[in-house]
């Protein structure tokens, strides 16, 4: 009786087979996997990015109007620019510091003169989180630059996420310098940048 | 007799091949990523750089417009009427022709054309322009009556430029022999700012820049003398005046990137 003829793979090439797509698998999932961790990298990095330009943007605003006096104003500025560290001792050199207030005039809807307290810090974003993570804000309505003149306490703000480090310099008076860090979601991540303000008006106001 | 099965699988060359183009493709694939990674990093550090000079902008700001010298305590000597002469008292030294200043009660900024000596009453007579309007306006005397004892406060000095930064080169700033060109803030800035640069940018290399260069220009700008922000008009034509600023570029070259950063810087508040 004529055998029948055998029209599979013999083992062996199954198993070659097998190795070889393995292979190709394993590249183009390397590949594949590559390209992902590129791409979920620079999110990250974009939305960073994009917070601490935020951040750079909004501290440079109110940095920039510290000491600024109303031409109608009658109360002097008495306190310009205020910085402590984060038990609330004043800096008074060029030493790092991490709570800051800034003062100056603003006009209400009213078109009245409403003087400010702009203070920033580097706070958790929840009081249950384990560490600090946002950068944050607290306005108060003042008359003098040292007293909030509300019976209320205002709220925290949030400014921007992804901190890790805020600290500020006062150089040669009527500068700050900022050094901020920031964390991207995934922890991956960490980037540092630098800004600067140069409060014109300080010169005025102390 | 029964013809053996003809071999179909590869053979050992196909194989290799099929290997060696597989390797290939991996290895080119790699090397573009690697590359892409490279780009992507530079790009990111010139990013920060960005920052970084924007904070020197801000800084060459504050050092144009640095915080005037008061020259003592002046003030009005005696009580004067509109025109181009102040008597001031209470200076500690003489003001520079150039320096602006303001009075208490009067409105306008001035500006010192000249001023005399000091009398034997430590008295000095200044010249003065009004800066805060048009210079072709027909009245640049002082604007009302100025009370004896008004405050005087300077606002600016004239003798505030940026010209020592004119081609300092920050890629030097750990170089002893070049930081000793220069003295005081200028040394001090120097040392600052290329650290900075050099923290976000890594070590520069031979053909990398971080150059600044300062140099006087005259640009164009729209007419608002209202300041509503709305470019003032004659005959339904913008008005446009020119003006004289302080122009830096900062030209930052690492590898083969390179950004060039322009700054105009006015005098005055």
């Amino acid at each position: 009786m004529k055998l029948k003829k055998q029209l599979g793979m013999s083992l062996a090439e199954a198993l070659m087979a097998m190795v070889i797509s393995t292979i190709v698998l394993s590249a183009a999932y390397y590949i594949y996997s590559n390209f992902q961790k590129t791409f979920t990298r620079q999110i990250n990095h974009n939305v960073i990015q994009q917070e601490a330009r935020f951040a750079i943007h909004s501290l440079q605003l109110d940095f920039r109007m510290a000491g600024y006096r109303d031409t109608n104003a009658t109360n002097p500025i008495q306190r310009g620019v205020y910085l402590t560290n984060e038990i609330g001792t004043e800096i008074t050199d060029n030493s790092e510091a991490d709570i800051i207030y800034v003062c100056y005039d603003t006009t209400n809807s009213a078109n009245s003169i409403q003087r400010k307290i702009i203070q920033y810090e580097f706070r958790k974003a929840k009081p249950t989180d384990s560490d600090k993570s946002m950068l944050m804000k607290k306005i108060y309505n003042t008359n003098d630059c040292v007293n909030n003149s509300d019976p209320s306490e205002p709220d925290w703000l949030p400014v921007a996420a992804n901190f890790k480090k805020f600290k500020i310099r006062r150089y040669d008076n009527n500068v700050l310098n900022f050094e901020i860090e920031m964390e991207d979601p995934g922890k991956n991540i960490v980037e540092n940048y630098n800004g600067a303000a140069f409060m014109q008006n300080i010169s005025f106001a102390e | 007799m029964e013809k053996p099965n003809k071999q179909s699988g590869l053979s050992i060359v196909e194989a290799i091949t099929a290997a060696a183009i597989l390797a290939l493709s991996v290895v080119v694939f790699m090397t573009l990523q690697s590359n892409q990674e490279k780009n992507f990093s530079l790009l990111r550090k010139f990013d920060k750089a960005a920052f970084a000079v924007n904070l020197i902008f801000e800084e060459l700001s504050a050092i144009y417009n640095q915080r005037p010298n008061q020259y003592g305590e002046p003030v009005v000597h005696q009580n004067v009427t509109p025109s181009n002469q102040l008597p001031v008292r209470g200076l500690t030294s003489l003001p520079s022709v150039g320096d602006q200043f303001v009075i208490a009660g009067v409105p306008g900024n001035y500006e010192i054309t000249a001023r005399t000596n000091f009398n034997p009453q430590n008295i000095s007579t200044l010249t003065v322009v009004r800066v805060d309007i048009p210079n072709t306006s027909p009245n640049l005397n002082i604007a009302t009556n100025a009370v004896s004892d008004a405050a005087i406060t300077f606002i600016l000095n004239s003798t505030a430029s940026l010209n020592p930064y004119n081609s300092i080169d920050l890629t030097k700033y750990n170089n002893v022999a070049y930081q000793n060109i220069f003295s005081g803030d200028v040394r001090d800035n120097l040392i600052k700012w290329g650290g900075l640069l050099n923290k976000h940018l890594g070590k520069s290399f031979d053909g990398d820049k971080r150059l600044l260069e300062v140099s006087d220009v005259t640009v164009t700008i729209p007419v608002d003398e209202n300041n509503d922000g709305i470019t003032d008009q004659n005959a339904g034509v913008d008005l446009f005046t020119s003006t004289q600023k302080t122009q830096v570029i900062f030209r930052l070259k690492q590898g083969s990137v390179e950004e060039v950063f322009t700054g105009h810087f006015t005098r005055g508040f």
